[in-house]
């Protein structure tokens, strides 16, 4: 059965962020009071999701390299949002946790309602420059996977997360997309996941089973770019009350924040520790 | 009446023998003149911080009676202190403080043997367990199981007992009383090998334990265990992760 292989260090995951960065990230997001842009959301989704990975990995002996991790912008440049990891090339976890760019304090309350400070590690400064280089960012993320299911063929198939808020400016994503999907290893091909956020207040489509309906080509574009779900993922998605089904893409199109951050959490689970609880 | 007690344990493949986390104890305690038998196996989290503490501190308490006549909050509130008390004090990186908050977890299985009064060779098991540990009473050629009773019934999210300092909900402490005659055997296992003993009861086996019995002597058992679960899990019929085994026989 796909996507069934136990993670451990010796039979490391991979997962890879593309994060537009086109000029259009910096519009505003947030509404009422929340005023951050679409970069900065994405950015603060993203640093809170590597949080729950190097924590996820972390024991008492230090931070075990069940994940391996490539973060890839696009927008201009395009390369490694990582400051301190220049090359695109993934990284092991544990050097993912020792390297934040800084510990903001935040404020956090628990589920008791106490608030207490904590420390918030940032990788990620968010960053609005340029046209969407989603092709280029598709066509690296095609050699890193490639490599990997060379490597370790035995791992659990690649989970790749793109995050935009827009049609790609540099071609048809979707074929680069196809080539990435084709790098499979013995547990099954690589998943894409595609997550289309919008500021505007247009219904959002979740986990399409068919491009007809779709409001437009990039959205069609970006379908056959997304996987079809397993079967297990189908079955996560639908008990928090996500309309998801068999045949339904990995993707979600004009969502907001709170759709993204669900399919980020819910598409990184899907991948078990060995022996986890 | 004798307890013959074997305890059996291999750390999950890939890992490090030091980085098992399961925890067995067991022992005899006088009560008024008459002995009764504590025994405890505890499985700490995969995802926890010094689960493997943890594990160790349940059984102990276990096997001292603290959980004799329930799981109070006090007596979790001062087993929680302890963890608290043996965790390294020096300045922790980032991600620990975290981990620490979050705390840490494990699943246990408790058995008391009680003998009946003026009848030493029979008597009362007092069984205590939280989470997917399990006992299994075996009699001539019958077996019975608690808390889980099929394989199926093995998942990622049971209830376990942690060191964050909330209340245990309200059903996560199983009880049952069964009793006991010399000549039984019960068989304390943590989930993995709780799940594949069961498997191999549904497959078809009708006494899955002589299956514990396969060691050529008592001197190299324990190898003789690593070997065998070792080439289950090859075989993909046990789950790879920490196994733990004590089995104890009651002879005349």
């Amino acid at each position: 059965m796909p996507y069934t292989a136990e993670i451990s260090r010796n039979n490391p995951s991979l997962v890879i962020f593309l994060i537009d960065q086109s000029r259009s990230m910096g519009e505003r997001l947030g509404s009422g009071d929340d005023r951050r842009t679409k970069a900065q959301c994405v950015a603060d989704a993203l640093n809170r999701l590597l949080q729950n990975l190097v924590i996820k990995a972390a024991k008492s002996d230090g931070v075990r390299d069940y994940f391996w991790v490539s973060a890839i912008g696009y927008g201009h440049p395009v390369g490694s949002v990582l400051s301190k990891f220049p090359s695109h090339n993934p990284v092991p976890i544990s050097k993912i946790a020792d390297s934040p760019l800084r510990l903001e304090q935040r404020v956090r309350s628990n589920p008791d309602g106490e608030s207490q400070q904590v420390k918030f590690p940032v990788w990620i400064d968010p960053k609005n420059h340029g046209w969407t280089h989603m092709c280029a960012a598709f066509q690296l993320t095609r050699d890193i996977v490639q490599a990997w299911a060379r490597e370790r063929s035995r791992s659990f198939p690649p989970l790749i997360f793109n995050l935009t808020d827009g049609g790609a400016t540099d071609g048809d994503p979707s074929l680069p997309a196809q080539d990435v999907m084709s790098a499979v290893t013995e547990d099954g091909p690589p998943l894409i996941f595609n997550m289309h956020i919008s500021s505007h207040n247009q219904q959002s489509i979740k986990f399409p089973d068919s491009p007809s309906g779709l409001p437009e080509a990039h959205a069609e574009r970006l379908f056959r770019a997304s996987s079809t779900l397993p079967e297990s993922l189908v079955a996560l998605l639908q008990a928090t009350g996500e309309p998801a089904r068999s045949g339904s893409r990995a993707m979600v199109y004009n969502a907001d924040l709170g759709s993204v951050i669900s399919l980020l959490n819910i598409g990184t689970s899907a991948a078990h520790l060995a022996g986890a609880r | 009446m004798r307890i013959i007690a074997h305890k059996f344990k291999l750390h999950k493949a890939g890992n490090r023998a030091e980085e098992y986390e399961d925890a067995m104890h067991g022992g005899k305690v006088m009560l008024g003149g008459v002995p009764h038998y504590r025994f405890a196996v505890a499985d700490g989290a995969t995802e926890s911080p010094f689960s493997g503490l943890w594990a160790k501190i349940l059984v102990h308490a276990l096997t001292d009676g603290v959980f004799d006549e329930g799981m109070s909050e006090s007596d979790l509130l001062t087993l929680r202190r302890q963890w608290e008390g043996q965790i390294p004090s020096s300045a922790m990186p980032w991600y620990m403080e975290e981990k620490l908050r979050e705390g840490s977890y494990a699943a246990l299985a408790g058995l008391i043997l009680v003998p009946k009064q003026g009848h030493p060779d029979c008597g009362i098991a007092r069984l205590r367990t939280v989470g997917d540990c399990c006992i299994f009473q075996i009699r001539r050629k019958g077996m019975r199981s608690f808390p889980l009773t099929k394989s199926s019934e093995f998942n990622s999210r049971p209830q376990l007992l942690g060191t964050a300092h909330r209340a245990l909900p309200p059903g996560s402490l199983l009880t049952r009383e069964w009793e006991w005659k010399v000549g039984d055997t019960f068989l304390m296992m943590t989930d993995a090998l709780a799940a594949w003993f069961l498997q191999k009861k549904e497959s078809g086996d009708p006494a899955p334990w002589e299956w514990f019995d396969g060691a050529p002597n008592s001197d190299k058992e324990m190898r003789w265990f690593e070997e065998a679960v070792e080439s289950e899990r090859g075989e993909g019929r046990l789950k790879n992760d920490d196994v733990t085994l004590l089995k104890i026989c009651i002879a005349k």
